[in-house]
C-alpha cells in the first residue's frame, strides 16, 4: 500500500462513518478520511506536543510528524485497541525519538522571556488551564518535564513510562520525585 | 516522635502504590506527623491539579495543508515501503537499522541461493527434492556456513531490536515476540532433527526456511522502528 496513491472518498450525504471507519478508509490510502481522523484527534496530540516539548513552535511541529508517522504506520493499527490509545503512544514515542535525534544540542534552559510565550501560547491553546502549572512545566528539566506529563498529567503507570522511555523504574520514580519538588519550587516563587 | 518517613514512601502513599500494612504504618505516623503530614497534603494537591489540566489544545495554525503534502509526496500507509526523502530526518537509530537491514537483506539472498544450489546438486534447475532424499557431502557445508550466517545477522538485529523495543507500541511488540517465538521453535525442532539425520535435505532446507522467516519478521520490526 505504501506506493498507493491518495484516494478520498465522498464523506458527505450518507451517515456520518464512525471514527473506525474512517480510520479503515485512511488505512486504504484515504486521505480525506485521514483529515477527519486528523481533525478528531489533533487536539489531544497537540496537547501533548506542547507540553512534552515546551515550545509552541516545536509543537506544532512535532504535532505534523505525528500525523505523518501515523500515515506512514496506519496499516499496523489492528483494532485491538482505540485508535485514539494507538496514536497517543505514537505521538509519545515521537517526541521522544525527536530529542533523541536532537541529543543534547537542542538543550537550553528555559528563560524567563520562553516562559512568557509558552504561558501565553498555552493560555490561548488551553483556555481555563493553570497558566502557573503549565510555565512550571514547561521550566522543567527536559527529562523531567516528560516524565511529569506522562505520569501526573497523562496517567501513564509507572512500568509503562520506564518502557516507553527505556529507562529503568528506579530511574522513573526518582524523576518524578524530582520534577514533582521543582514544580512546587515553581510555584511557590 | 519517630524520625520523618522519607519522600520516596510519601509519593508512593499518596499514589497508593503500598502495599496494605506499609501504607497503614504511614497513616499511622502521619497521625503524629505535621511535617510528613504537610508534604503527604501539598503533594496530593499536586497530583490531583496536574491530573485535572486540560487533555486538548486547540491549534491556531493550519497544521494539515502541511501533513497533506507531505503524505501527498509518495509515503503511503504502510509499514514495509517507508517513506524516503527529505521528510524522513536522519535518525541515529534508523541509520544503523537501515544498514543491517540492507546486510540481512543481501545476506539472505546469497545464503539463501548458495544453500540451494547446494541442496540441488547442480547450477541448471536441479532435480526435483523429493527425488534427492541425501544431500552430498559438499552441500552439509554451504548449509552450516548459511546457517551460520543467519545466526550472526539474527543476533545483530536482535540485539538492536533490544534496543528499539520501546519504540514500538505494546501490540505490536506483542505480535512481534510471538511470531519470533514460534518461529525459534521450529528453528529449535529442525536443529533437534539435523542432530539426529544431519544429511536430511528436508530438514536443511527447513532450518534455512525457519531461519529466513526470522529474519524477515526482524526487517519487519526494523522496518517498524525506523521511521
Amino acid at each position: 500500500m505504501g506506493s498507493v496513491p491518495l484516494r478520498t472518498t465522498e464523506l458527505q450525504g450518507a451517515e456520518d462513518p464512525t471514527p473506525l471507519e474512517l480510520v479503515r478508509r485512511a488505512q486504504g490510502g484515504d486521505s480525506q478520511a485521514f483529515q477527519k481522523v486528523y481533525e478528531t484527534n489533533v487536539g489531544r496530540v497537540y496537547a501533548l506536543c506542547l507540553r512534552m516539548s515546551g515550545d509552541p513552535q516545536r509543537a506544532e511541529e512535532l504535532t505534523q510528524d505525528v500525523f505523518v508517522r501515523a500515515w506512514e504506520k496506519l496499516a499496523l493499527f489492528r483494532g485491538e485497541s482505540r485508535f485514539s490509545t494507538w496514536l497517543h503512544r505514537l505521538a509519545i514515542n515521537v517526541v521522544l525519538q525527536d530529542r533523541r535525534t536532537r541529543g543534547r544540542r537542542g538543550d537550553r534552559e528555559q528563560t524567563t522571556a520562553d516562559l512568557d510565550i509558552y504561558g501565553a501560547a498555552a493560555q490561548k491553546a488551553m483556555p481555563g488551564t493553570r497558566v502557573d502549572l503549565e510555565r512550571a512545566i514547561a521550566g522543567l528539566p527536559e527529562g523531567a518535564r516528560r516524565i511529569i506529563v506522562l505520569r501526573d498529567v497523562q496517567g501513564y503507570k509507572y512500568d509503562e513510562i520506564a518502557e516507553i522511555t527505556g529507562v529503568s523504574l528506579g530511574t522513573v520514580k526518582a524523576q518524578i520525585h524530582r520534577a514533582r519538588a521543582l514544580v512546587r519550587e515553581a510555584l511557590e516563587r | 516522635m519517630n524520625a520523618h518517613i522519607e519522600a520516596t514512601r510519601l509519593h508512593d502513599y499518596v499514589e497508593r502504590l503500598l502495599g496494605e500494612e506499609e501504607g497503614a504504618a504511614v497513616e499511622r505516623h502521619l497521625e503524629s506527623c505535621d511535617h510528613c503530614r504537610d508534604i503527604v497534603s501539598e503533594l496530593a494537591e499536586l497530583i490531583s491539579d496536574l491530573a485535572s489540566l486540560p487533555s486538548e489544545a486547540s491549534v491556531e495554525r493550519d497544521l494539515w495543508s502541511g501533513i497533506e503534502s507531505r503524505i501527498g509526496q509518495g509515503s503511503g500507509p504502510d509499514i514495509i515501503e517507508l517513506p524516503v526523502g527529505r521528510h524522513t530526518p536522519p535518525r541515529r537509530i534508523s541509520a544503523t537499522w537501515g544498514q543491517l537491514l540492507a546486510a540481512g537483506i543481501v545476506l539472505a539472498t546469497v545464503s539463501g541461493g548458495t544453500v540451494w544450489m547446494a541442496l540441488r546438486g547442480d547450477t541448471a534447475g536441479g532435480a526435483p527434492l523429493a527425488q534427492a532424499p541425501s544431500l552430498g557431502s559438499a552441500a552439509v557445508p554451504a548449509v552450516q556456513v548459511a546457517d551460520e550466517q543467519y545466526r550472526e545477522a539474527i543476533t545483530r538485529l536482535e540485539d538492536l531490536l533490544d534496543e528499539g523495543r520501546h519504540l514500538l507500541l505494546p501490540e505490536t511488540l506483542a505480535a512481534l515476540e510471538r511470531s519470533l517465538a514460534a518461529i525459534e521453535g521450529a528453528i529449535e525442532d529442525a536443529r533437534a532433527a539435523l542432530d539426529e539425520d544431519p544429511n536430511s535435505e528436508l530438514l536443511n532446507r527447513l532450518l534455512i526456511d525457519h531461519q529466513q522467516s526470522k529474519l524477515r519478521v526482524l526487517e519487519q520490526a526494523a522496518a517498524a522502528i525506523r521511521l
